[in-house]
C-alpha cells in the first residue's frame, strides 16, 4: 500500500513535470514566432507617403483649406519608424511645372523622382453648401491597386471627419493600423492658457475641462430687472470706467466701488422704449463718449435708436427717433468705427453702413458689403484666416457663426448654432391672427480680443443654449449660457475657451479694466430670471466679471 | 346591428388617419431630431371662442364656444439658407401649408401652398374666428397652392382660378385657360409700411343656349401703415370686379363668404363691381395690455341693372390681453351691419382665449 502510494506519487509529480515542460515549450514557440513575427517589421525601411496639394474646385479661394488637408493627412498616416510624409516643400519642388490634372500613372511617376513608396492625391469640390471629397493612395511599384476614396457632404464643416475617414481607410488597409478618430490629432502643443475662469479646450474637440482653483467670478451687482444690454466707457472723461446696463426703456450708470457697481445716474426713457444693443465711443471727436443705444418700438416692429452724451454736467439725448441699428466696431488699427443698419424688413435685412458725425446727428459715409441674413448687432472686424486680412465675422439670422471676406463673400459657416438672445423682432402680419407674427431673435455682440496674450486676436462670442434645443416653440427659453473664445485652426473657427455654463442667458459682456488692476475683465450681462407671467416679479439680472490674467 | 359595424368602421378609418398623421408628425420630428443638417422648429396654436351672438333679424341670441378651426400645429424648416420649408395642420386633418422655398441669388422661388401675395393683415378683429374685417372691406386671397416668385418686396404668383358663378347649374361647363396671377409689392420705410398690389383670373363659361361666355374677375388693392410711438393706424381700400373668386365678401350683415361672384341669368354673364376699404387703429399700452378699433366697409354693383346693389359695415373694439409670452385673451365687441332691409344685424360680444406655443 505505500509502495502503490509511493509509485503514484511518483506517477503524478512526473505528469507535473511534464506539463511544465510543455508549458515552457509552448511558450518558447510562441515567444520564438512573435519575434520572429515581429523582426522583419522591426528591420523594414519605413514607407514613404507623397501627399500632393488638392486641387481645389471652388469658386472661392480655398487654399487655407488645401494647406489643412496637407496638413491633416500627414498628421494622421505619420506613424513614427514605419509610415514617413515628405514635407510640403520637397513635394512642391518635385511638382514645379507639372500639370494640374493628376493620373494615377502620372502621380506614380512623381512618386518614383521623390523615392516614395505612395502617392496621395486627390480634389475637393465646393459647390454652394456641398463639398466632394475625391482622393487616391497609389502604390509607386504598382504592385497594389490604388485605394481610391471619394464621399461627399451637405456640409463644409464635414471636411474633418471625411478626412478622418479617408485616412482611416488608409491606415487600415494600407498600413494595417487600427486608431480611433479621435486620436487623429497632433501632439498636443502647448496652447493658450485658459485665462481666469474659462474652460480650456483641446485640439480636435471641445473638452469640457473644469479649471482647478479657478473659474470664479466676481458678482458687481445683482438687479430684479432684465438687463437688456451694457457697455463700458468713460462717459465723463475723468479717467474712470463707468459700466451702463439696460433695461427695457432705462440706462442706469453704474462706477466700480469695492468690488461693487454702485448706481451713479438713472435715466428714463419713454416706455415705448425696448432697449436691445448698447455702445459707448467717442465718435463726434468732442471728448465725450456717445452711448448708442439701439432701441425698438413697443411694438417690436420698428426702430427709435437714440445716442447719449455726457455734456459735462449732466446727460443729454443729442438725437433721438433714430431708424438704425448701431454698433460700434473696433478696427484690427485700434480705431473704432460706428456702424449702422436701416431698419429693413427686420433686423437681419437692412443696408450696413459705416457713419460718421455730422451735423447735430450721425450720416451714412459707405455702405459695408456683407453677406445676407447679416445683423450689425453680431458683427464684428478683424483677422480671421490670415493675420493680415480684414473680415468680418457675425452670427447670422439662423444662429450660425460666419466668416466673411470684406468683398461681402462667406467664406465659412458655421455647423454650430452661437448667439440667442430674447431680444425678438415682429416680422410684418402674414396671418389673420395678429399674435402670431413671425419672430425673429437678435443676436449678442460678437468682438476679436486677444485672450491668449500672443499677439493673435481670439473670437468671442455668446452661446445661448435653449430649452429642447430651440426646436420647439416660437418663444425661446434659455437654459444657460456661456462665452466662447474661438480661433482659426486652418480649417474653421475651433473653440479654444468657454466660460462655465451660467444659468439662464448672457444679454451682453465688454472687456474692460473695470477694477482699475492693470487687467482687463470680461465683463457679463446675465438674465437669470426673465419675467414669464405678468403678475410675477421674477426678473433678475447679474452683472459678474472674469479676471482676464495673461 | 348593421349601423354599428359602419359606425366602427367610420371611427375606424378616422383613427386611422389620425395614426397616420400622428405617425407622420413623429416621423418628422424623429428626423428633426437626428438631421442635424436641417433646422426644425415646432409650434402651435390653440385658439377657443366665447362669444354671445345678436342677430336682430332672426331674433336670436346665441352663447357659442369652440375651438377654432384656425388652431394649428406646424414646423418651419431650415434646410440651407437657400432652402427653407414649412406645414401646417389645422384642427382637422386639413392642411394649411406645405410648400418649400428656394432662395438664389436675386430672389425666392417658392412651392406649395401658403399666403398668396394679395393678403393685407391690418385688423386683428377676433370674432368670426379672426375675421379681420376680411369680408368687410378687407384684402384676403388666403392660401393657396401656388408658384410664387419674390424679388426684394415684389412677388407675383400663379395660382388655379375659382370658377363660380352663381346660378349658373349643375350642367355649365367650364374652360380654364390661364392660371390666375397675383402681383403685391411690399415696402417698408422706417415708421411707414405700404402694399400695392392686384390679382387677375378668367375662366370661359361653355355650351349655354348663347354661346360661350368669358367670367373675369380682377382685384387692384392698396394698403398701408404707421407707427407713433405706441400708436399705430392701418388700413387698405380696393376696387375689383367679380372679386368673390379672388378674395371673401360679405354684405348681408351675416359673414358667411358667399358675395361678389359674377351671376348667370339664363342668356348672359352679370358682372358686379366691389369697392372695400378698412381703417384701424391700435395702442399698445404696455406688455399686458393692447387696445384696437376697426372699421371695414365694402359695396357691391351689379352691373346691367339686374340684381340688388349691396353694402355692409363693421366695427368693433378690444383689448388684447397679454398674460405670459404666448399667452392671450382678446375680449371684443362688435356689429355686422347688412344695412338695406332684410339684411341681417349682428351684434356680438365675448373674447377669444389663445395660447400659442
Amino acid at each position: 500500500m505505500a509502495l502503490t502510494l509511493f509509485h503514484s506519487n511518483q506517477n503524478t509529480r512526473s505528469l507535473a513535470l511534464r506539463s511544465r515542460l510543455l508549458a515552457a515549450l509552448t511558450g518558447c514557440m510562441v515567444a520564438i514566432f512573435m519575434v520572429g513575427a515581429t523582426i522583419p517589421a522591426v528591420s523594414a525601411a519605413p514607407k514613404t507617403v507623397a501627399v500632393l496639394p488638392f486641387t481645389m474646385n471652388s469658386p472661392r479661394d480655398l487654399t487655407f483649406l488645401q494647406n489643412g488637408l496637407f496638413s491633416m493627412l500627414s498628421s494622421r498616416l505619420s506613424d513614427s519608424g514605419k509610415v514617413e510624409v515628405l514635407d510640403r516643400a520637397t513635394v512642391d519642388a518635385a511638382l514645379a511645372g507639372s500639370p494640374a490634372d493628376l493620373t494615377q500613372d502620372r502621380a506614380r511617376d512623381i512618386g518614383k523622382g521623390l523615392g516614395a513608396d505612395y502617392v496621395l492625391f486627390g480634389s475637393l469640390t465646393h459647390f454652394g453648401d456641398s463639398v466632394s471629397l475625391d482622393a487616391a493612395m497609389v502604390d509607386v511599384t504598382g504592385d497594389k491597386p490604388a485605394l481610391t476614396f471619394f464621399e461627399q457632404s451637405n456640409n463644409m464643416g464635414d471636411v474633418i471627419p471625411l478626412v478622418n475617414t479617408f485616412a482611416g481607410d488608409i491606415n487600415r488597409k494600407v498600413f494595417n493600423r487600427s486608431i480611433d478618430n479621435e486620436l487623429y490629432v497632433q501632439p498636443a502643443q502647448e496652447g493658450p492658457r485658459a485665462p481666469g475662469g474659462f474652460q480650456q479646450s483641446r485640439q480636435g474637440g471641445f473638452v469640457n475641462l473644469q479649471q482647478p482653483g479657478g473659474g470664479g467670478f466676481a458678482t458687481h451687482l445683482s438687479l430684479d430687472e432684465v438687463i437688456t444690454a451694457m457697455a463700458v466707457g468713460d462717459l465723463t472723461d475723468d479717467g474712470t470706467l463707468q459700466v451702463v446696463a439696460a433695461t427695457d426703456s432705462t440706462l442706469m450708470i453704474h462706477r466700480m466701488s469695492d468690488s461693487q457697481l454702485v448706481l451713479e445716474k438713472q435715466l428714463e426713457y419713454s416706455s415705448n422704449n425696448r432697449i436691445v444693443a448698447l455702445d459707448i465711443a467717442d465718435i463726434n471727436g468732442n471728448g465725450y463718449p456717445e452711448i448708442f443705444v439701439t432701441s425698438l418700438t413697443i411694438h417690436l416692429d420698428g426702430l427709435q435708436s437714440f445716442v447719449v452724451e455726457y455734456n459735462g454736467t449732466d446727460y443729454v439725448t443729442r438725437v433721438d427717433n433714430q431708424h438704425y441699428y448701431y454698433r460700434v466696431i473696433k478696427d484690427p488699427d485700434g480705431s473704432q468705427a460706428l456702424m449702422g443698419q436701416r431698419t429693413g424688413n427686420g433686423p437681419f435685412d437692412g443696408p450696413v453702413y459705416i457713419m460718421q458725425a455730422g451735423g447735430t446727428g450721425y450720416t451714412r459715409q459707405k455702405q459695408v458689403r456683407l453677406p445676407r441674413n447679416t445683423s450689425v448687432l453680431s458683427l464684428a472686424k478683424g483677422p480671421v484666416t490670415a493675420e493680415s486680412m480684414d473680415e468680418y465675422v457675425m452670427i447670422n439670422r439662423f444662429g450660425r457663426l460666419v466668416v466673411a471676406n470684406d468683398g461681402g463673400s462667406e467664406e465659412w459657416e458655421s455647423t454650430g448654432k452661437y448667439g440667442g438672445t430674447a431680444h425678438v423682432w415682429l416680422m410684418p402680419r402674414n396671418d389673420p391672427d395678429g399674435s402670431y407674427r413671425e419672430r425673429v431673435y437678435i443676436h449678442p455682440r460678437i468682438r476679436f480680443y486677444d485672450m491668449a496674450g500672443d499677439e493673435k486676436l481670439e473670437i468671442l462670442a455668446v452661446q445661448n443654449n435653449e430649452f429642447g434645443g430651440g426646436v420647439i416653440g416660437r418663444y425661446k427659453r434659455f437654459k444657460d449660457g456661456n462665452i466662447q473664445v474661438l480661433s482659426w485652426n486652418g480649417i474653421a473657427l475651433a473653440p479654444l475657451f468657454q466660460t462655465h455654463a451660467l444659468q439662464g442667458w448672457i444679454s451682453d459682456f465688454a472687456i474692460a479694466d473695470i477694477d482699475a488692476d492693470g487687467n482687463d475683465e470680461l465683463i457679463v450681462s446675465v438674465v437669470t430670471q426673465t419675467k414669464l407671467a405678468i403678475l410675477s416679479k421674477d426678473k433678475a439680472s447679474s452683472i459678474i466679471s472674469y479676471e482676464l490674467v495673461q | 346591428m348593421i349601423q354599428v359595424v359602419v359606425y366602427i368602421n367610420d371611427k375606424e378609418k378616422k383613427m386611422k388617419k389620425l395614426m397616420v398623421l400622428v405617425a407622420a408628425l413623429a416621423l418628422v420630428a424623429g428626423s428633426a431630431m437626428t438631421a442635424a443638417a436641417a433646422d426644425w422648429n415646432f409650434y402651435g396654436s390653440a385658439r377657443v371662442s366665447t362669444f354671445i351672438t345678436d342677430l336682430d333679424v332672426a331674433d336670436t341670441t346665441n352663447y357659442e364656444q369652440g375651438l377654432q378651426g384656425n388652431s394649428r400645429i406646424g414646423a418651419s424648416v431650415k434646410v440651407s439658407d437657400e432652402l427653407t420649408g414649412g406645414f401646417e395642420y389645422g384642427t382637422k386633418v386639413n392642411l394649411r401649408k406645405l410648400y418649400g422655398e428656394w432662395t438664389f441669388g436675386a430672389g425666392s422661388l417658392l412651392v406649395g401652398q401658403t399666403y398668396t401675395p394679395l393678403n393685407y393683415f391690418y385688423s386683428n378683429q377676433v370674432y368670426g374666428p379672426d375675421n379681420d374685417l376680411l369680408a368687410q372691406g378687407g384684402v384676403y386671397s388666403g392660401r393657396q397652392g401656388m408658384i410664387r416668385l419674390k424679388f426684394g418686396g415684389f412677388e407675383i404668383a400663379a395660382l388655379a382660378p375659382k370658377t363660380s358663378t352663381l346660378n349658373s347649374g349643375d350642367g355649365t361647363e367650364v374652360e380654364v385657360s390661364l392660371p390666375g396671377i397675383e402681383a403685391n409689392y411690399n415696402m417698408v420705410m422706417d415708421a411707414f409700411s405700404f402694399n400695392l398690389g392686384a390679382s387677375y383670373q378668367t375662366y370661359e363659361l361653355l355650351g349655354t343656349a348663347t354661346g360661350d361666355h368669358d367670367v373675369d374677375s380682377y382685384v387692384v388693392a392698396f394698403g398701408a401703415k404707421t407707427g407713433f410711438g405706441p400708436v399705430s393706424i392701418g388700413g387698405n381700400v380696393y376696387l375689383g370686379e367679380n372679386i368673390g373668386n379672388i378674395m371673401p365678401l360679405s354684405v348681408d350683415g351675416d359673414n358667411a363668404w358667399d358675395d361678389g361672384f359674377a351671376d348667370w341669368n339664363g342668356t348672359e354673364v352679370l358682372d358686379n363691381e366691389a369697392m372695400g376699404f378698412i381703417l384701424v387703429a391700435s395702442m399698445k399700452a404696455n406688455d399686458m395690455f393692447a387696445f384696437e378699433a376697426g372699421y371695414g366697409y365694402a359695396e357691391v354693383e351689379t352691373l346691367g341693372g339686374a340684381g340688388d346693389d349691396n353694402e355692409v359695415q363693421s366695427y368693433y373694439v378690444q383689448s388684447t390681453i397679454t398674460l405670459a409670452p404666448g399667452v392671450f385673451i382678446t375680449p371684443e365687441i362688435g356689429m355686422f351691419d347688412g344695412e338695406e332691409d332684410g339684411s341681417e344685424e349682428t351684434l356680438y360680444y365675448g373674447a377669444k382665449w389663445q395660447i400659442n406655443f
